[in-house]
């Protein structure tokens, strides 16, 4: 895309609005950011959508009738060991803090989605906000062309209010990126790659460039008067968000949704499905500022997911190699980049599934002992931290529940321990309440 | 004192008593008459007389007692002794002869005093009255005047506020700084100085000084300091129940003693008039009982009407703003009574009141007579509220005026009205839910009368937009996003069945009455998708049910003791335990099916978490126990005391919801978290309001009407006020004195856009256009990608996503684009010309024609001598633009 008289547009608006002008400040910002890595911290959740089996993943129980059908690998961790199906994970073990004592209490697809992304139980009329939404409230920097808060592969049939920016309102919902569930999000380019669409970013079919501009140009005459006079409240927020939108359509940060100008072979690298290039996307975005973004893996993949009740193996493996092109080359490819110190990454599910194997080769529902791991920016890698029993089915040491790991992600973010965001009511609320587990911070 | 009085006096104070004080009020004159021959008078010293009548007098000193009571006295005197002194009331009389018969009677006469003794004690949770609890009623009160002669004296004790106004000032006494204002008349200056009296500034003084008509000067501060009761007494009078007549006598520490007579409101303890009956040797006592008045303004407000900066006021400024209760109108106090029934009510007996008052007939108030107690403070203590009869005309002029006052006390300067065109939008998008189309537009334009506003206001309330779009406002309380309830018949079933009641002008109460009370199985949808979205929980209904209906946040006290807020953890349960008694399959539903069905049983209890504690249910505010013994549901108990004009929360918070729901602000905002924490802005307002909506008998409309027919709505939203400072105007919006940039809500945006466009029906440029809300699957899809937290209208919440799919996304283009809308190819005709066609476009968005720059400007885009193709992609931008302009997506 082209632009539309970014500079011209800014300049008139902030003559007649009193906004920060647009023009102009990008590529400073843009140095600085890459000058100072440590200026800004950001935040990658994995989502792995149906509950991912720990014990075929990363709690391995080898000597174990429970253990199933994988074998062990050494990671370069000594005394650390993955799933055979996650070599490229295993080489990169000593970013990786794995929490082997998670244990919750909501063994529903929709209510434990609501709990490990919100850190709330569903009950009470109280919205929370889905974490990527908090965090992108306390993070999120005011003179952004990006949203705050992107969301890639999204699928959120299991529970809406999961996905949502709750009490905090749109502003900080995600921005949804090839949402498994709205239609024509992903399509397949030239290459093969599975295009990620960012839905209405593109101008609507039929309307040319310079007619959009026209458009823009009338659009931006007819709103002075009206928002002059109203500039305090939601008038000038309006015309903010718009401002914003109109720059994101024009603005050179909206190529970090394109991914047609990434080398082939790491294209090829992250995986040519929606999970891998959805975490090339989320290099991009984070290079160029993002706070927080979120890859979904799992259900929205089509098919059942991690949410393995049978044939659990064939699929854990196919998930597994998925899993580890892409969150393993995310994280060289991060580091190379100078992002990995300032990046906080988050992988789990809504819960764990069964350590006991059921007579269809599967494994059900399991939120008492489960497994979710941190990795990069202000995490200690290299250790697993919480034991379960020997059949898998019980947290030995290192109980954490969902409120801890979420503390402690807000530590390794920098962002203390309980940051509060405004409710609308004027209350403050904590994103989270829990123990922060300091043995897993740098 | 009167004749047909019967008996009282407080124990405690027996010994400061004189007992042959001439008033007392018992007779035994016919004892006289009764056995006289048996008992020995003749060596009857006058030592045992006294302190016999002493006797009597304490056994008397006691609580009124009913006459039933005295008739059963009398009946065991009776069968006991052989004879009765026959104590019915009607030969009550002077007490002075009471020391003359007793003396041959004595026997009798002490068995009847040990009777009434006992008499005493058993009554003792008889009401009672006191010195103390009047002051303690006074307290809750606001303003209280007095007026005399030529003086007028003010006193507000909970704001410790002292007022007087004589012919040659005007004088306000703060008492928390002790600072004196006087502002001589005639001039223009106000004279500041501050109390030189140093001692404590009790309560009971200020009270003291006001009542016995001192000026509150540092010398009367200094004579009065120290005042206390010494003794008290009491006694209703059987002519008047509701009347009280309690005399105090009051000591300083001077040894000073005042003597007061004052006559109480039975039911509120709240002082009526006062006659000071002696004053020793410093205050000459008052001939006559003056009146005590109780104003609906506040301090701040009568101060600023009185006292305003470079003001000087006359007496007669002052009187036709002073509201009073009115005890001269028999005829009204009591029908105010009967409506009220036991509520808190000041009505007294007019027959009683102040016979020695001249009145003053010019004092005429706007509203009705009241002792209001007021939405304020914690929130279990509130009281019902007062109803005052008005008619819809009374209250628009009594917000206005409420209003007023406080922006006059806030200081706070109004911004100019709104244009009528500006007005009529703003009604289309309240009322309606969406814009007028362009036929509507030019209707009311046509229409030159003076009063098309007050005619839209009504055509609008008739019309069915108006029943679909309170539908939606409810059910986004009600039910909100984000909860599955397809299988039941989807959260539009709710809406429908909603939309039906306020079609129906069913009372409000009544349509909460049914949605507490649905029956059947869910799949039966329509009332019981309030029970299918709460899954059936009683917990959950509690917390719902607190908020929408009365306005509380009660679940914040689920886990624990509100924190800011007196509710207890106890509470919450409590009255969750009104929905414990419904059928539903035991423990944590994952999620309900269609088959499962509300309807009340026997069984069904909640706990207190994390104890063995069942709590029992019981209503909010009270503090026994629910003990109605009747077989009624629970359901029903709590639907009856939910809705009931009784409940202190259930008018307030519905009253509050709607004027929020107009002004994108609440009196009391957020306007589920009544409380403490969150005072009104105005309670007077707020119970005007919550009066109207009781004494209307829970109709909607006539609220609405008012609400919208107030000045403070039609108020514009822009300021343009010179030297206009953020702060300023964010007072003005919390005090509705400048109208709320309102969001629109995504069914009001798609509603509009419909509108505008002519998108979902080609019929939408006939007179009775009314739009579809039901069944249209692009606009579910559009209300889901838009939808946004019910709570804040005047923020705007939306981001980036939707403004890029409002400028880019498949609705727009469908709705502007050349080939495919609907207004643009209406304005394709020959007959159009371009300004003429640039005027529909304005219309059909912004409700207004356009203004001549805009005309000017938007030429530029579209010249006339376009082309047709050319033209019609200038009128297409044009729409575009419009529809993304924020004067479009907001309600202003």
């Amino acid at each position: 895309m082209s632009k539309i008289s970014r500079r011209q547009f800014g300049h008139s608006l902030a003559a007649g609005f009193g906004a920060v002008s647009a023009s102009g400040w990008f590529p400073n910002f843009a140095k600085a950011v890459a000058a100072n890595p440590e200026r800004k911290r950001h935040c990658i959740l994995l989502w792995m959508s149906g509950g991912p089996s720990q014990t075929d993943t990363f709690d391995m129980k080898p000597d174990h009738e429970n253990g199933g059908e994988f074998r062990e690998i050494q990671t370069a961790v000594p005394g650390l060991r993955f799933s055979e199906h996650l070599p490229k994970l295993a080489a990169m073990s000593d970013q990786l803090a794995v929490l082997r004592g998670l244990s919750t209490k909501e063994g529903d697809h929709g209510r434990g989605s609501y709990l490990m992304r919100t850190g709330h139980k569903p009950m009470g009329p109280i919205q929370y906000p889905c974490i990527g939404s908090s965090l992108a409230r306390q993070m999120a920097e005011d003179e952004m062309t990006l949203p705050s808060n992107v969301s890639i592969g999204t699928y959120r049939a299991f529970n809406q209010e999961a996905f949502s920016p709750g009490f905090l309102g749109p502003k900080y919902g995600p921005l949804f990126v090839a949402a498994a569930d709205v239609p024509g999000s992903v399509s397949n380019d030239e290459d093969g790659f599975p295009q990620l669409k960012v839905q209405s970013l593109d101008r609507a079919a039929g309307i040319s460039e310079q007619r959009m501009e026209q458009r823009l140009e009338m659009w931006r005459q007819l709103q002075s008067q009206f928002v002059s006079s109203r500039s305090a409240g939601a008038a000038g927020a309006h015309h903010q968000v718009y401002e914003g939108a109109v720059r994101l359509m024009n603005s050179d940060d909206a190529k970090a949704f394109d991914l047609s100008g990434e080398p082939k072979k790491l294209r090829e690298e992250y995986g040519s499905n929606v999970f891998g290039q959805g975490c090339l996307m989320a290099r991009r975005l984070i290079q160029r500022g993002v706070p927080f973004v979120e890859v979904s893996l799992g259900t929205n993949s089509g098919g059942v997911g991690w949410d393995t009740h049978s044939d659990n193996f064939n699929a854990v493996a196919n998930l597994s190699k998925v899993l580890d092109d892409g969150w393993g080359t995310l994280m060289r490819d991060l580091k190379e980049h100078g992002l990995l110190e300032s990046t906080t990454i988050l992988w789990m599910g809504e819960f764990g599934r069964t350590p006991t194997i059921n007579p269809s080769a599967g494994r059900d529902h399991f939120p008492n002992a489960w497994t979710s791991v941190l990795a990069g920016g202000g995490i200690a890698g290299g250790q697993a931290y919480g034991r379960t029993s020997k059949d898998g089915n019980a947290v030995e040491d290192g109980l954490i529940a969902e409120q801890d790991l979420l503390s402690t992600l807000c530590s390794a973010l920098g962002l203390g321990s309980a940051p509060t965001n405004m409710a609308p009511n004027g209350r403050p609320m904590p994103i989270s309440e829990g123990n922060v587990i300091k043995d897993v911070l740098a | 004192m009167t004749q047909d009085s019967n008996a009282y006096r407080n124990p405690q104070s027996a010994s400061a008593r004189d007992a042959s004080r001439t008033d007392h009020p018992i007779d035994f004159d016919d004892l006289s008459g009764v056995d006289q021959g048996d008992v020995v008078d003749d060596d009857w010293t006058a030592e045992e007389a006294s302190h016999f009548a002493a006797m009597v007098a304490d056994a008397m000193d006691a609580p009124a007692v009913p006459k039933s009571l005295i008739k059963r006295l009398d009946r065991g005197i009776h069968s006991r002794w052989g004879s009765s002194p026959e104590l019915s009331p009607s030969r009550l009389s002077h007490v002075s002869e009471i020391a003359r018969t007793s003396v041959k009677t004595w026997p009798v006469v002490a068995a009847l005093a040990a009777s009434l003794l006992l008499v005493v004690f058993m009554l003792g949770g008889a009401e009672r009255y006191a010195w103390a609890t009047m002051v303690e009623a006074v307290k809750q009160q606001g303003v209280i005047q007095i007026a005399s002669g030529d003086t007028v004296r003010w006193l507000d004790l909970s704001k410790q506020v002292v007022g007087r106004q004589t012919n040659e000032s005007t004088e306000w006494i703060d008492l928390r700084d002790r600072s004196v204002s006087t502002l001589p008349s005639g001039t223009p200056s106000v004279q500041r100085h501050s109390l030189e009296y140093s001692g404590e500034l009790s309560t009971e003084l200020m009270l003291a000084a006001f009542l016995l008509d001192q000026p509150l000067s540092d010398e009367t501060l200094q004579r009065l300091s120290g005042i206390h009761v010494v003794d008290q007494e009491w006694l209703s009078p059987l002519s008047d129940e509701s009347r009280i007549h309690l005399n105090v006598l009051l000591e300083s520490s001077s040894a000073d003693r005042y003597e007061l007579s004052i006559e109480l409101d039975a039911q509120s303890s709240l002082p009526m008039s006062v006659q000071l009956t002696d004053g020793g040797s410093n205050v000459a006592a008052t001939q006559d009982f003056r009146q005590l008045v109780y104003l609906n303004q506040s301090v701040e407000q009568l101060q600023l009407a009185h006292f305003g900066p470079g003001e000087s006021v006359a007496m007669s400024d002052l009187t036709p703003e002073v509201e009073r209760v009115d005890l001269t109108d028999a005829g009204s106090s009591t029908e105010i009574e009967s409506a009220m029934g036991d509520r808190v009510t000041a009505s007294t007996d007019p027959a009683r009141a102040g016979s020695n008052v001249e009145r003053d007939s010019s004092v005429e108030s706007l509203s009705s007579p009241e002792i209001v107690s007021l939405p304020t403070g914690a929130a279990n203590k509130w009281v019902p509220v007062t109803v005052v009869s008005r008619s819809g005309e009374e209250v628009i002029r009594a917000v206005d005026l409420q209003l007023q006052t406080l922006w006059e006390r806030e200081q706070v300067q109004p911004v100019a009205a709104a244009s009528d065109l500006q007005l009529l939008r703003r009604a289309y998008l309240d009322l309606a839910g969406r814009t007028p189309s362009v036929v509507e537009v030019r209707e009311f334009m046509k229409d030159q009368s003076s009063d098309r506003y007050v005619r839209l206001i009504d055509r609008l309330l008739d019309s069915p937009d108006h029943a679909s779009q309170m539908a939606a406002v409810w059910r986004s309380f009600l039910i909100p996003e984000g909860v599955d309830l397809d299988a039941f018949g989807g959260r539009e079933a709710f809406e429908r069945w909603l939309s039906e009641r306020f079609a129906s002008g069913e009372p409000y109460d009544q349509t909460v009455r049914k949605l507490l009370l649905a029956e059947g199985r869910l799949s039966r949808s329509g009332p019981l998708l309030f029970y299918s979205a709460l899954k059936l929980d009683a917990d959950q209904i509690a917390a719902k049910t607190s908020r929408a209906f009365l306005g509380m946040r009660l679940e914040c006290a689920q886990c624990h003791d509100h924190p800011f807020e007196p509710w207890t953890q106890e509470d919450f349960w409590s009255y969750a335990a009104f929905f414990a008694q419904i059928s539903r399959p035991r423990g944590e539903l994952e999620n309900v099916s269609t088959v499962m069905q509300v309807r009340d049983v026997d069984r069904g209890e909640v706990m207190i978490p994390e104890t063995e504690i069942v709590a029992e249910p019981r209503f909010l505010g009270q503090t026994d126990t629910e003990n109605d013994p009747s077989e009624l549901a629970r359901r029903a108990k709590l639907a009856d005391w939910l809705t009931g004009p009784d409940n202190p929360y259930f008018a307030r918070a519905t009253a509050n919801r709607l004027w929020s729901h107009f002004f994108g602000i609440g009196i009391v905002d957020p306007v589920d978290d009544f409380g403490v924490m969150n005072e009104p802005v105005s309670p007077e307002l707020l119970d005007t309001l919550a009066s109207q909506l009781i004494d209307t008998n829970f109709d909607l409309k006539s609220l609405i009407r008012s609400i919208v027919l107030s000045r403070a709505y039609q108020l514009s939203s822009g300021a343009s006020l010179v030297g206009d400072q953020d702060e300023q105007t964010e007072k003005r919006l919390k005090l509705f004195a400048q109208m709320n940039v309102k969001t629109l809500t995504a069914e009001q945006l798609y509603d509009c856009i419909a509108v505008a466009t002519m998108l979902d029906q080609s019929e939408a440029n006939a007179s009775d256009y009314s739009i579809n809300r039901f069944g249209n699957g692009r606009r579910e899809e559009f209300l889901q990608q838009f939808s946004a937290p019910a709570s804040n209208r005047s923020e705007y919440m939306a981001g980036i996503p939707q403004a890029l799919m409002l400028m880019n996304g498949s609705l727009t283009s469908e709705a502007t684009a050349e080939q495919n809308s609907g207004l643009i190819r209406s304005l394709q005709a020959p007959f159009f010309t371009n300004d003429q066609r640039i005027e529909i476009v304005f219309m059909a968005t912004m409700s207004r024609p356009p203004r001549k720059e805009e005309l000017a400007l938007v030429a530029n885009f579209v010249p006339e001598d376009a082309s047709v193709d050319q033209r019609n992609a200038g009128m297409a931008d044009l729409l575009w633009a419009l529809i993304n302009s924020s004067e479009f997506a907001l309600n202003h």
